[in-house]
């Protein structure tokens, strides 16, 4: 489930794209795992505060993906999109919204056991696209540097891509097993994804990868497995079942944690959470998505909330909720 | 007010007259044994009359003389054995439940209670083949509508005490049978309980098909896919009862109701276990290739050809549009009016009267498809593309009424919004196949969530054995 969401902030990857960005994200990657270290010493569910905390986290990130969507779309060939302007685009997004509200409305257990089959199928469409992207790859392409990216930039750009994180926090209390080996196997997966995803691009798209505004769906554009055919639509099969799982999935954990701390607006929870992603979209669509403030967002929820929430257990004031 | 047995012979059958208004299938014999005037009552059509003849009237006509009535109906019930089924009726109604489920009541002057024999002899269709579940090396017979006979169908499979089969009543006017089956050292408790508690909750009038208890044991939200199954197999149900399923049985309808029911069994034949596992395996892939080919081929057909023809090679491409120039109509329309077309067809298929069902097959096959095709109001290519897609929707009869559905509205999704269209619906619908869960039973057990163990019976057909070894029941997917 949060794969999906990590999967998609790479496809709306945006800016230059070089080997030290493969590094720079793992290296965050490895980083995250560490601060996610303390979600696995917490015990019980979560308390009322750190409720409406993840509630408004999950409303932003929900925006940020509404308002990813919003620009990447427009790279793709989506009929009606292209060719109605603004109201073809809102459309588009009408609809991904419709479905999102939906998905929220049958709850997160079902859009968690949807979003693992989705994954799958998804991850097939991605295997071709890596495995056609790859046919005659320029490996001299590793070795290109991007001008004025340092690797400690890039990881504060996989902190910032890295909203899903929230949905750990929120999502690890009901997971079933050992919940270090559940957080081991997330960022292990999440590494070996984007290390393929973020060095097929680059192997992709080369010299241009500097001045493309969406890398990866470039790379999806550029490999093409057959001479006379092109398999474009594949990867917007791809983009739109990551879209809507990714802002879905934010919607659903937002309207239950709303439709928790207000048992009276369960019913209107998911609608009323897409439309508070839908104005955060239309707030955060002017502001730099790579930012610093992203970033310490994303460290709040993995890592400050957590450890509050010990520090509040281990003095005895912490009042859990059943979640 | 159940109104109990009035001790007075005349007045008595005087209020069975009132109580049936004078019902004319109502059979009165009065007689007199033991020097006793008795009468007994059976309803016509529904006892054998042969039996009641021999079995019956024969020994109840020649019981010596007997002080009264109390002493008339101790002997018969200590000293004759009429039959194996001889409940004692103390009020009118279930006096008439038992005089309209086939039982001979007896009722004496004097006695404020009757006696009644199970003589059932209606006439009834014989066990047959199932119709639409069809199966090449497993047994050939199908649940009658005779719901004593189907229990005495799965007791033969399963001889066993841990098979248990409780009778309750339903339909305030039907007064149906049901049957509720499990085996009591496999079903899990909670699930049995949540069953009855759904069943006490039912509050119909008649109970004419199974359809009319399954939405009161199936969730109220909105599911496009059934979380219970029917069967009108009895090794079918046993199999099912094996793996801790509860299973009921209607009087008068040749089904059986099965909770919980997965996606992945829609899939699964008896025949699978009859072959080699690695044909079983083929012939399940192949039925998964064919559910999704019913489905969405049409409207991934449509989709590439309106808005993705890129996808194509150029050969398919000249092909395609050699065969689309001629027809007046769009693709989408072209294939909205098939799919149409094909569903009238079947509907006359199935209500016509047989000796008709040659004429459908031409008028169908020759006239409208033939003529169509060369008139070119349809091309070629985009027929070829539904009847595969209905084909292969017949390769899983059960998911039929979902996939019709399903097929029509992917159709329209792809033919306005192209492949994006059809994603954007395939979400939707895999959240609702995912949200679809009973008794808390999912749906999409064991592939989602992930059940390893599950997959021997659901990606591949693992030899009996492991599966034997590995003592399944459907508590492992509990969530």
């Amino acid at each position: 489930m949060l794969l999906i969401s990590d999967a998609f902030a790479l496809f709306c990857f945006r800016g230059g794209m070089s080997a030290a960005t493969a590094a720079g994200l793992s290296a965050g990657i490895l980083l995250q795992f560490i601060l996610a270290l303390p979600l696995a010493l917490r015990q019980g569910g979560l308390s009322s505060g750190e409720q409406g905390f993840y509630a408004v986290y999950h409303i932003l990130w929900g925006g940020m993906l509404f308002d990813m969507q919003w620009n990447t779309s427009g790279e793709l060939y989506i009929p009606y999109e292209s060719s109605g302007g603004i109201w073809g685009k809102l459309f588009i997004s009408g609809l991904i919204g419709l479905v999102c509200i939906y998905i929220s409305s049958v709850g997160i257990k079902a859009a968690a056991r949807a979003s693992l089959i989705a994954a799958a199928a998804g991850g097939i469409c991605i295997a071709i696209v890596v495995f056609s992207a790859l046919r005659s790859p320029d490996w001299g392409e590793l070795g290109r540097t991007e001008s004025g990216r340092s690797v400690c930039s890039e990881i504060q750009r996989g902190f910032a891509m890295s909203g899903g994180l929230g949905g750990l926090a929120v999502l690890l209390p009901g997971t079933k097993g050992k919940k270090l080996q559940n957080i081991a196997g997330y960022f292990a997966a999440k590494l070996v994804m984007t290390v393929i995803i973020v060095l097929t691009t680059v192997l992709v798209t080369g010299g241009i990868a500097d001045i493309t505004g969406f890398p990866a769906v470039r790379a999806a554009q550029l490999s093409q497995p057959f001479p006379s055919q092109r398999i474009d639509s594949l990867f917007m099969i791809v983009f739109t079942v990551y879209a809507v799982f990714s802002i879905g999935i934010q919607a659903a954990s937002a309207a239950y944690m709303i439709g928790d701390v207000f048992p009276a607006a369960e019913r209107y929870a998911g609608g009323v959470s897409v439309v508070l992603m839908t104005g955060a979209a239309f707030m955060l669509s002017g502001l730099p998505l790579y930012s610093f403030w992203t970033a310490a967002l994303v460290i709040t929820a993995l890592f400050a909330v957590p450890v509050i929430r010990l520090i509040c257990d281990k003095i005895g004031i912490t009042e859990v909720r059943t979640c | 007010m159940k109104g109990e047995i009035i001790p007075e012979l005349e007045k008595s059958i005087e209020e069975i007259r009132r109580r049936t208004g004078g019902s004319s299938d109502i059979l009165v014999n009065r007689f007199v044994t033991g020097g006793i005037h008795c009468a007994l009552l059976c309803c016509e059509g529904m006892v054998s009359t042969s039996v009641i003849a021999e079995l019956i009237f024969e020994p109840l006509t020649s019981i010596p003389q007997k002080k009264d009535a109390h002493q008339l109906f101790h002997y018969i019930s200590e000293e004759l054995l009429l039959s194996t089924d001889r409940p004692e009726v103390t009020d009118y109604d279930t006096l008439f439940s038992l005089m309209y489920s086939g039982f001979a009541v007896l009722i004496a002057d004097g006695m404020p209670l009757g006696l009644g024999f199970g003589v059932q002899g209606y006439a009834s269709r014989g066990i047959q083949e199932p119709s639409g579940e069809g199966n090449v090396m497993g047994a050939h017979e199908g649940f009658s509508e005779i719901l004593n006979t189907s229990m005495s169908q799965l007791r033969r499979r399963l001889k066993t005490p841990e098979l248990v089969m409780e009778m309750m009543k339903k339909g305030d006017k039907s007064n149906t049978d049901l049957c509720l089956c499990y085996m009591k050292d496999r079903v899990p408790e909670k699930l049995l309980r949540r069953i009855r508690d759904s069943l006490d909750g039912i509050k119909l009038e008649t109970i004419l098909t199974t359809g009319y208890i399954r939405p009161f044991v199936e969730s109220r939200r909105f599911e496009l896919f059934s979380s219970t199954g029917t069967t009108e197999r009895p090794d079918v149900l046993c199999s099912k009862l094996i793996e801790g399923r509860v299973g009921i049985l209607v009087d008068g309808v040749p089904f059986a109701v099965i909770i919980p029911r997965l996606f992945c069994e829609s899939f699964q034949t008896l025949d699978d276990y009859a072959y080699k596992p690695y044909y079983a395996t083929f012939m399940r892939w192949i039925k998964y290739i064919a559910f999704l080919t019913a489905v969405l081929l049409p409207a991934v057909y449509t989709a590439i050809v309106m808005h993705h023809p890129e996808l194509l090679n150029s050969t398919l491409l000249m092909i395609l549009v050699e065969s689309e120039k001629e027809a007046p109509l769009s693709i989408l329309t072209e294939a909205i009016g098939v799919l149409l077309m094909y569903e009238v067809i079947r509907e006359a298929g199935i209500r016509l009267p047989k000796p008709m069902g040659g004429a459908v097959s031409i008028v169908s096959g020759l006239i409208i498809g033939d003529a169509a095709v060369k008139s070119g109001l349809i091309s070629t290519p985009l027929l070829t593309m539904t009847a595969l897609a209905i084909m292969s929707g017949l390769c899983v009869p059960e998911l039929n009424p979902p996939v019709t559905i399903l097929r029509f509205a992917f159709l329209a999704a792809g033919g306005i919004l192209g492949l994006f269209g059809i994603s954007l619906l395939a979400c939707a619908v895999l959240v609702n196949i995912c949200a679809t869960e009973d008794y808390g039973f999912p749906y999409t057990a064991p592939l989602s969530p992930f059940v390893r163990s599950g997959m021997g019976d659901t990606a591949v057909r693992s030899s009996i054995k492991d599966m034997q070894e590995r003592g399944f029941t459907v508590e492992e997917y509990h969530e």
